[in-house]
């Protein structure tokens, strides 16, 4: 075990106030032995005997009808096994699931069913058709033989086109969805979300002073390393069983068993050591067609997406175009705030809706406001989760359009922030009530903070400028069902069982809690996900969840735990249960202190005798979110010749509730900063007219290196949040929220040049500089001028087609975790 | 196509391993030798993963052609640790948080040890050079480059004390 003390704000007492052993501590990761010495099994790094290899071939272009596919020649290759298309697809699902052939169904907008294009292909890389073969190179061949004729059809890219009337539909039978209804005619405004409280017009004109901005974000992805991997294989009794690079094994199993029309008890899903996910690895990629291969093939099948295909096809994080308009008094109290986000969502529904909004104007009290969110759809992949679901858009918006409220008033942006900052009972845009938060304790770390309160260093670079900028930052909380059981083995040890994937430290947060359970070492704990036979029940891993939720779980299954060896010891002292008291790995009773037995003693007589062996178990649905706030201050530096920004040092505070792991909290802020570095200066997509991805690789796409990131400093703010355990909070995915923002607001303060579009490096801070010597105020500008827009007449419709979802309990978890607050009681 | 021999030491054991002239280093050890600690994240040399030692220095395995191992030494994460002892930058990795999801773990070792094989005492800016070509999406470097440093030491402390 090894503790260090690093710099960290304990602004309030943590609710548990009993003196804790294990948690706090700074332990070594538990699985870290098999991640150095390259034991650990990702996605890819698993093989079966007979295994085939499964390529997918890409559409070339964006927009187009397949009018033929011939695959015969494919098929005759020697050395395939099997080769299939979307028009394949409903008589392989009715062979599996002894059902009659649907075809209907798959012709649907929806990514899930639609695993190969069908009928058309609606964005660049989609995947058209999929083969297996005995190696990668006649797989690859053979794709080149499959001959595909395609009639191009007009291209949309850009949200704001595709939300004008005849631009061309990304999808025939898409209908705008609002609250009161669907629209009647097609469109490529999927859904229109409209929050309001108050009279806004009012309020704003009786402002003294507003700001108006429209801000733009890139297409950007999550990056993780390891590209989506996965086996199946299917066997003569029925049942597939299912190696995947996944942030969830029993979402896949459910999604599967949706997909193919068949029980859950006929698949088998093992999630294995996981690459990083950041969201992208919580909706399916290529386990159902990996499946459908393997079944057509008779062979296990293994597939690994290219880092091309990474990019062009999976599911990046939607750009955004966002007006803001905010209106304040003198003092600088926000009286009214009008909104609209245009979320770009790709060629299928989903995506977009009220997350980055809530994220982006949930950290402020707003007396009068209306938010409008439009998700469009475009012929690019459809989105999905990027850590803090749409919450980096919508605080580079809000956080720009303070600064720039600030430097009209005259204000620090930190006290301007911490003027009109929510408080425990104050709403959220969706009229969520906030419990318990700890947002003004991370301004006030900020404020407090040496680098805030000292002047600002020259820059060392000759003709260089320096500056600094402070943004916040919200995320709702995770929550969903999680389970655990606690193996007590006859040493005394345990053993964590769950079936939640660990994708970043989980597993040795959660060893801590059962250690000081348990009232055990934690060398004592150890812990194993198995695969979804063998695994209690877990919903995916996302949304900040896990700590708070499975931690719940593994609290409750090592008291369980406790509370059964306490019996188990009264049977041997031969007393009643309540007469037993437990300490640190010793159980006595209360009037013979002297007499004791340890837990291994204990747990090895009850192996064997009495009420036998213990395992503890815990389960928890659907705990109260616990909010989590980050406030950062980064410290950039601008070349006003090139417009190239180095971001130089960043402090980042975040309410993390209880850090049962500093060092796991700190790599958790320290990774989501250098992700939002990314998102600001280098990260995102270039399409060209024709809507191809011109830079589908990581050479083009430039993610951050260890050059370019800066010294992270960590201020761990604990305000305890009032449900699950020790007043533990989600860490991992508010840290990325701020970072867009401040970096923009600590551009402007050095070169006075306010940039409004991602990624800024380079020629937008040249623009935005130029602009402010030639006068041009962006704050003044009238930005609400959407244009026509073509949503159709809302109402329900009988002739509204509803929109089929593959029944996932992934998609429908991470559709619940894109919204930061999705209560509306 | 014709298959071909190529003859290769790795992690110390000579290897006579039949392969198509195209395939990579990188195929050999993952599918030839199920070597699957060394990584695939890109194919195209532009994030480490596949990072190992050829003949001592770092190189892209997916970058390198199968024949051209031929009579070279290959170094991988497997071949780190030795009698079941962890290299020192492997005990500095777990011990600092230099490690999250893992997967570009290996690569980043190795080329971690390349370094401090060539300097032993390297600052900051040499560590974050010496690594640019292994991404990282989780750790934001930060506990990376603390761990070579710490690593840098410990190697540094157990030379003291061999010299003696």
């Amino acid at each position: 075990m090894t503790t260090t003390e690093l710099p960290r704000t304990v602004t309030e007492a943590p609710a548990d106030t009993a003196t804790h052993v294990v948690i706090g501590q700074r332990v070594a990761k538990i699985e870290g032995v098999d991640k150095v010495t390259g034991k650990a099994l990702y996605g890819a790094d698993t093989s079966r005997p007979g295994m085939l290899w499964g390529k997918m071939l890409p559409s070339p272009h964006a927009h187009a009808m397949i009018t033929s596919i011939d695959v015969s020649a494919a098929r005759a290759l020697p050395g395939v096994f099997a080769v299939i298309t979307g028009a394949d697809l409903p008589t392989i699902v009715a062979r599996i699931s002894d059902t009659d052939a649907a075809p209907e169904e798959f012709d649907t907008p929806s990514r899930g069913k639609q695993i190969l294009a069908w009928k058309k292909v609606v964005f660049f890389g989609q995947p058209v058709a999929a083969v297996a073969a005995v190696t990668p190179a006649i797989a690859e061949e053979a794709l080149t033989l499959i001959k595909v004729e395609y009639r191009p059809l007009p291209v949309v890219i850009d949200p704001e086109a595709a939300m004008r009337p005849g631009a061309p539909l990304v999808q025939n039978a898409v209908y705008t969805e609002t609250f009161s209804g669907k629209a009647t005619t097609p469109s490529n405004i999927a859904k229109l979300t409209e929050l309001s409280r108050g009279n806004v017009d009012e309020a704003i004109s009786n402002s003294d002073v507003t700001v108006s901005g429209t801000f733009r974000t890139a297409m950007v992805h999550q990056g993780y390393i390891e590209p989506q991997a996965c086996l199946a294989e299917y066997s003569a009794d029925g049942r597939f069983t299912i190696w995947t690079s996944t942030q969830g094994q029993f979402g896949v199993r459910g999604g599967l068993s949706g997909f193919l029309k068949i029980p859950p008890r006929r698949i088998r899903v093992t999630a294995s050591e996981i690459g990083g996910g950041f969201g992208a690895k919580g909706a399916m990629t290529l386990e159902p067609i990996c499946t459908l291969l393997a079944y057509s093939a008779g062979r296990p099948v293994k597939m690994q997406l290219t880092r091309s295909e990474v990019l062009r096809a999976t599911r990046p994080a939607p750009d955004a175009v966002m007006h803001v308009t905010l209106g304040a008094r003198k003092d600088g109290t926000l009286l009214g705030a009008r909104a609209a986000f245009i979320w770009d969502v790709g060629a299928y529904p989903g995506g977009g809706s009220v997350g980055g909004i809530n994220c982006g104007f949930g950290p402020y009290i707003v007396p009068a406001y209306s938010y409008d969110g439009y998700d469009v759809l475009t012929n690019r992949p459809s989105t999905g989760a990027y850590r803090a679901p749409n919450g980096p858009q919508g605080a580079f918006a809000v956080e720009s359009a303070l600064d720039m409220l600030a430097s009209k008033l005259g204000m620090s942006p930190v006290a301007l922030r911490l003027k009109n900052a929510v408080r425990e009972g104050d709403r959220n845009p969706s009229d969520v009530p906030y419990p318990r938060i700890g947002f003004r304790e991370t301004l006030e770390a900020i404020e407090n903070h040496p680098v805030w309160a000292s002047p600002k260093a020259a820059s060392s670079r000759p003709g260089w400028l320096r500056g600094r900028g402070v943004a916040c930052g919200l995320w709702g909380g995770g929550v969903g069902t999680s389970m655990a059981h606690v193996n007590i083995g006859e040493d005394g040890s345990a053993v964590i069982v769950t079936g939640a994937v660990d994708l970043a430290g989980t597993r040795t947060t959660m060893a801590q809690i059962a250690a000081e359970e348990l009232q055990i070492p934690f060398e004592r704990v150890n812990i194993v996900q198995p695969d979804t036979d063998t695994a209690p029940f877990n919903n995916p891993t996302g949304g900040s969840r896990i700590t708070y939720s499975l931690g719940t779980a593994v609290y409750r299954a090592s008291i369980d735990a406790r509370t059964k060896l306490k019996q188990r010891a009264s049977q041997q002292f031969r007393c009643p249960a309540d007469e037993v008291d437990y300490r640190d790995g010793e159980f006595w009773v209360r009037s013979d202190p002297s007499v004791r037995l340890t837990i291994g003693q204990v747990a090895r007589s009850a192996a064997g005798s009495g009420d036998g062996p213990v395992v503890g178990t815990g389960e928890v649905t659907h705990l109260l979110r616990a909010p989590a706030f980050a406030t950062q201050l980064v410290e950039v530096e601008v070349d006003p010749e090139t417009g190239a920004v180095q971001v130089v040092n960043v402090v980042a505070a975040q309410d993390v509730g209880r850090a049962i792991n500093p060092t796991a909290c700190e790599g958790q802020i320290q990774g989501g900063v250098v992700q939002g570095i990314g998102w600001a200066l280098t990260e995102g997509y270039v399409y060209d007219e024709q809507g191809r991805l011109r830079n589908p690789g990581l050479l083009d796409y430039r993610m951050p290196t260890a050059l370019d990131a800066p010294n992270i400093e960590c201020v761990l703010v604990e305000v305890p949040a009032i449900d699950g355990p020790y007043g533990v909070r989600g860490v991992g995915e508010v840290p990325i929220v701020p970072t867009p923002a401040a970096v923009a607001n600590a551009v402007f303060d050095a070169c006075a040049g306010r940039v409004t579009s991602l990624p800024l490096s380079g020629e937008p801070v040249i623009l935005a500089i130029n602009d402010t010597k030639s006068g041009v105020d962006r704050s003044q500008m009238v930005t609400f001028n959407l244009g026509p827009i073509s949503t159709g007449s809302t109402g329900a419709s009988e002739t509204a087609v509803d929109e089929p979802k593959l029944a996932t309990e992934v998609e429908d978890y991470c559709a619940e975790d894109d919204v930061a607050e999705p209560e509306l009681e | 196509m014709a298959k071909m021999i190529v003859n290769v030491e790795v992690n110390g054991e000579r290897q006579e391993l039949l392969t198509e002239p195209y395939r990579t280093l990188l195929d050999l050890l993952r599918d030839n030798l199920s070597l699957t600690g060394t990584k695939e994240g890109c194919g195209t040399g532009d994030c480490g993963a596949c990072t190992v030692l050829l003949d001592g220095r770092p190189v892209n395995s997916c970058l390198v052609l199968a024949p051209e191992a031929e009579g070279r030494h290959v170094t991988t994460v497997e071949g780190l640790a030795e009698d079941n002892r962890l290299h020192p930058i492997q005990t500095a990795f777990i011990e600092e948080g230099g490690l999250q999801c893992g997967i570009c773990t290996p690569g980043m070792l190795m080329s971690a040890v390349a370094l401090l094989r060539s300097n032993a005492e390297p600052s900051e800016q040499a560590i974050r050079y010496a690594i640019s070509g292994n991404l990282c999406r989780c750790t934001g470097y930060d506990k990376i480059v603390r761990a070579i440093e710490v690593a840098s030491k410990t190697m540094q402390a157990d030379a003291a004390i061999a010299s003696h």
